[in-house]
């Protein structure tokens, strides 16, 4: 409503020519002016009763729409207090006695009508004040849910800290991955979950960047509820008010281990084919002069003006070349020079494996059956399959420390509805442990801790999925012994991509 | 052994940038009985294949102005049965070595493993000339 609209005045009286004089007094005000010649007839508005003033102040007060429309009694009769009273605590006004005094009467409903007025505009005011709070009220909730469900739903452990830079909140993956509540957490006890060796470090880090209100940025293990511990890139941004000063601190810890052990991976794997082919390399200018000596040893023995003891110099001398030459081609034959897929004997590779670990063998009393189903090829790289089953047949080996029996199957097969070949190599040492299981295929996973590099089964796996591959393997207790088998399917014909630089030394 | 049919003793042509090897290689072989000629280079074996009859070659598979697959190629364009060993020194020869030679040696073994394969493919040399001189090459064994 405008709060210069006219104000309705209702003017209650049995005589018209009263009425008519109010009328006269009140135009001037502007106001709306409505005329009733009994509280019946002013009820027309509201009710249907024949009833005194009083009563009509009532029903108008009971009313909600005019609980607060003034009322002004012009009486003729001399009014008591007790009247006065009665009047008063049915929420009358204002008391005119007659003769009506037309500037009085006129000055009085021009107050109230402003009072009325002034009254609906601050109603108006405090309704749209209300609203206004109910409004903000919800869109903070809103805020305050969406900023929830957001730092909830992102894969980042997050926090917030006061400028203080005591910590007040996180979000639930933090929780979720500490096993920690927030009444555990609060202020600096986050330090206790960085790993000891970096906690220090960490510490610095962080508190330099708070006391110059500059964003932070620091990576390091953090421990989860298993007590185990993952890499995380942690970052904190001070949120600044407009006066530039830092209203809180927020961080989030972003999972960064597989990438860690990929890059490591990668650079071990760059690492070991740089290995490969220094390795070849170095072979290669071995081999070359040992061809030579060996030559002129043989010439030596041959050589008939020799004596025999010379002739028996020249025989160990021969021996010990052979030696060598053995060495050399098993910790230096890891070389590939060829870049093209060449039909490729399984069981050739397998023998020359076997070969390799014969003094292993031998020295742990392994029994070694072989049961070649097959003499067939499958089209791929010589050198890498050989890696493959020489890092499962020393795997095998290196598992029965006590003695064995190793067993290797060839035989043609059609898993999946595809055909290829099928190589088993199962062993009688001292099986996986179930919670090894899903890890064995990890890189840097190894049980043999100093002596394993922990990627020779990564490798081995990397090699096998090129080729369109499987690599399985089970491990069960028989007795009191346990058997292992892995397995491996090789496709006849993979798209096999063009080999990355796994030549390397596996032990 | 180390003569062919005719009763004359075979000739072998080796091919290696190394002298020392080369030197060695050539008493070796004549120490077995061969009459052997040497080439340092490309050029020059071709030059001694195009002069000579010669029954086999050993070439060494690194030198420089290209490999032994590559000479290989040349010398059996030249004559086709003409047997041929690639040695290396390194420890695994390329895939295509196999389909162009007749053996390939890694070098620093026994002596004893060169000699063997020379008589083997000489042996068989032989035989294929009794049956068919246009007889096609054997197939190699597995």
């Amino acid at each position: 409503m405008n709060s210069h609209a006219p104000v309705n005045i209702l003017m209650v009286d049995d005589q018209p020519g009263k009425l008519l004089t109010y009328e006269a007094i009140l135009a001037p005000l502007g106001e709306h002016l409505l005329q009733a010649s009994s509280g019946r007839e002013a009820l027309e508005h509201l009710l249907k009763t024949e009833i005194d003033g009083y009563q009509l102040a009532d029903m108008i007060h009971e009313h909600p729409r005019f609980q607060k429309t003034a009322i002004i009694f012009i009486s003729a009769v001399h009014l008591t207090d007790v009247d006065r009273l009665k009047g008063y605590e049915r929420g009358a006004v204002d008391y005119i006695a007659v003769p009506v005094i037309p500037e009085l009467l006129r000055a009085k409903v021009s107050v109230f009508a402003e009072l009325y007025r002034k009254t609906l505009q601050l109603e108006r005011l405090n309704r749209e004040l209300e609203q206004r709070v109910i409004d903000r009220t919800e869109e903070l909730r809103q805020s305050e849910s969406q900023f929830r469900s957001l730092a909830n739903s992102i894969p980042q452990l997050a926090w917030m800290a006061n400028p203080d830079a005591s910590i007040f909140w996180y979000n639930q993956r933090w929780y979720d991955y500490t096993g920690t509540t927030l009444d555990e957490m609060r202020g600096q006890a986050w330090k206790s979950l960085v790993h000891p060796d970096h906690v220090a470090e960490v510490v610095d880090g962080i508190e330099r960047c708070w006391a110059v209100d500059e964003p932070w940025e620091d990576t390091f293990p953090l421990r989860a509820r298993d007590g185990s511990y993952r890499w995380f890139l942690s970052r904190a941004l001070p949120i600044k008010d407009a006066n530039g000063n830092v209203v809180r601190w927020f961080g989030t810890n972003t999972d960064i281990t597989e990438r860690k052990q990929a890059e490591e991976a990668l650079v071990k794997s760059e690492r070991m084919a740089a290995m490969g082919r220094l390795a070849g390399i170095i072979a290669h200018e071995i081999n070359n002069p040992l061809e030579a000596i060996s030559n002129a040893f043989y010439l030596l023995r041959a050589n008939s003006s020799l004596n025999e003891e010379a002739r028996r110099y020249a025989r160990l001398a021969q021996e010990e070349l052979t030696r060598l030459a053995h060495i050399t081609k098993q910790t230096l034959g890891f070389y590939r020079d060829s870049r093209q897929v060449v039909a490729v004997s399984l069981s050739e590779i397998l023998d020359n494996v076997l070969e390799l670990q014969s003094r292993r063998l031998q020295l742990n009393r392994i029994g070694v059956e072989r049961h070649y189903k097959t003499r067939g090829t499958i089209q791929g790289y010589p050198l890498e399959l050989k890696q493959v089953f020489l890092n499962l047949i020393a795997n095998a080996v290196q598992a029965m420390p006590e003695g064995g029996r190793l067993r290797i199957r060839l035989l043609e097969s059609s898993g999946s509805g595809r055909s290829g070949m099928r190589i088993s190599i199962s062993d009688t040492g001292v099986g996986i442990r179930s919670e090894h299981s899903k890890r064995i295929f990890e890189p840097f996973f190894s049980t043999k801790e100093a002596k394993g590099t922990g990627l020779g089964l990564w490798i081995s796996k990397g090699i096998i999925q090129k080729y369109e591959g499987t690599i399985r393997f089970r491990s069960v207790q028989l007795g009191r012994g346990n058997v292992t088998c892995f397995s491996v399917f090789i496709p006849a014909f993979a798209a096999i991509q063009s080999p990355d630089a796994t030549a390397a030394l596996i032990a | 052994m180390a003569e062919l049919v005719n009763g004359s003793a075979a000739t072998i042509l080796c091919v290696d940038d190394e002298e020392n090897q080369l030197v060695l290689r050539k008493l070796l072989l004549e120490n077995a009985g061969y009459r052997v000629l040497t080439a340092d280079s490309f050029r020059s074996a071709l030059a001694i294949v195009a002069e000579h009859a010669i029954d086999l070659a050993v070439v060494d598979y690194w030198m420089t102005g290209g490999n032994g697959v590559q000479l290989a190629g040349e010398l059996k364009h030249h004559k086709e049965n003409l047997p041929i060993v690639i040695l290396s020194a390194y420890s695994e020869l390329p895939g295509e070595t196999i389909g162009i030679a007749d053996a390939w040696i890694t070098k620093g073994g026994a002596s004893q493993t060169l000699l063997a394969k020379i008589e083997e493919l000489l042996a068989r040399a032989v035989v294929r000339s009794h049956h068919d001189s246009r007889s096609v090459r054997p197939s190699k064994s597995n």
